[in-house]
């Protein structure tokens, strides 16, 4: 199999059709970041089109000896980023009139009882990533969804990584107090 | 190693981030406190609820849609100014046409009309520019006339 760079040689010198290449490589992983932070999946599809879009046209100025994959979620972050800042009004009113983003990233179970436990508990989850900060869900979301070191995260990011730890840190305590708090009113309920 | 370091120590821990050191220190503190270890246990419990996340899958023309928007577009065959140029051209030339359709009082009368074009033809007779007969002049007016 070609490496990521290797690909990128071969596109830059021509065969542009190898880009299909890092598209089924990446497609997957770009759409699920781009919809656990802005929790939408057809806007996320659209906006992974103009990510690869964006990659595309900034081949050239790729440098091998950087990794494809944080230049890749660099460019990633970016757009989901102005997507956010453009439709926050827009995001802010459908969650107020209660559009359903959360659940459809979400698989139910195949017990319709063990469903409805599934997506109160998803909906909790996805209420307690909503009330993280932009920042925080974006470093949870590298380090626990993508794997990503903090070295890498710094460098998709340009954050120190000492500031990253400190956000990650942050967004797990945040999660864990509001996950069990509201386990537990359930529970009284 | 004082608890409150450890309970921030341990997001980190749980990454895989500390140096070799630290994670032994950690790990030593852990054996030995209750109170971390329910705290380590509250972090991997989040992990768990975490990673009930499942991913989406893309639709199976994703790449293609890409690929598609990647294949350079067909040069539009009047590309030399926008579209909206084009637009006003047209309209300006309809609306001309529009207005030049409207009988006003400023067209001259049919007679005169038929008199101008005998002028002109006789004139370009007359310059030699135009082999015209007298003949056929007459029998345009007549033609003229009938059609009036």
């Amino acid at each position: 199999m070609l490496s990521d760079d290797e690909v990128v040689c071969a596109v830059l010198e021509g065969t542009s059709r190898d880009f299909e290449v890092l598209i089924s490589r990446y497609g997957k992983k770009i759409i699920n970041f781009i919809n656990r932070m802005i929790l939408d999946p057809d806007e996320a599809q659209s906006i992974a089109q103009d990510v690869f879009l964006r990659v595309y046209e900034n081949l050239p100025y790729y440098k091998p000896e950087n990794n494809f994959s944080a230049f890749l979620f660099k460019i990633a972050r970016n757009q989901t980023l102005n997507w956010i800042k453009k439709n926050k009004r827009i995001v802010f009113f459908s969650r107020m009139l209660g559009k359903d983003f959360q659940r459809r990233g979400f698989t139910a179970g195949e017990n319709p009882e063990q469903g409805v436990e599934d997506r109160q508990r998803q909906d909790i989850l996805t209420a307690g990533l909503k009330s993280l900060t932009e920042d925080q869900r974006l470093a949870l979301i590298l380090k626990v969804y993508l794997d990503f070191s903090y070295h890498q995260i710094a460098e998709i990011t340009g954050w120190s990584e000492s500031k990253i730890e400190t956000l990650i840190s942050r967004a797990k305590t945040s999660l864990k107090k509001y996950i069990f708090l509201q386990e537990n009113q359930t529970a009284d309920c | 190693m004082t608890c409150k370091r450890v309970k921030r120590l341990l997001s980190s821990r749980q990454d895989g981030e500390l140096s070799p050191a630290l994670d032994e220190e950690v790990g030593a503190h852990l054996e030995r406190c209750q109170d971390c270890r329910t705290e380590l246990a509250a972090l991997k419990r989040l992990r768990l609820e975490l990673d009930r996340w499942t991913e989406i899958e893309p639709p199976s023309d994703f790449p293609d849609r890409i690929m598609e928007r990647l294949q350079p577009k067909p040069e539009k065959r009047l590309g030399l100014f926008p579209s909206f140029v084009y637009s006003f051209a047209f309209l300006v030339v309809f609306l001309f046409g529009f207005l030049l359709s409207i009988p006003g009082k400023r067209q001259p009368a049919p007679g005169k009309k038929i008199m101008d074009l005998s002028a002109v033809l006789s004139g370009t007779r007359q310059l030699g520019l135009l082999s015209v007969q007298d003949q056929t002049i007459q029998l345009i007016q007549a033609g003229l006339h009938e059609k009036k």
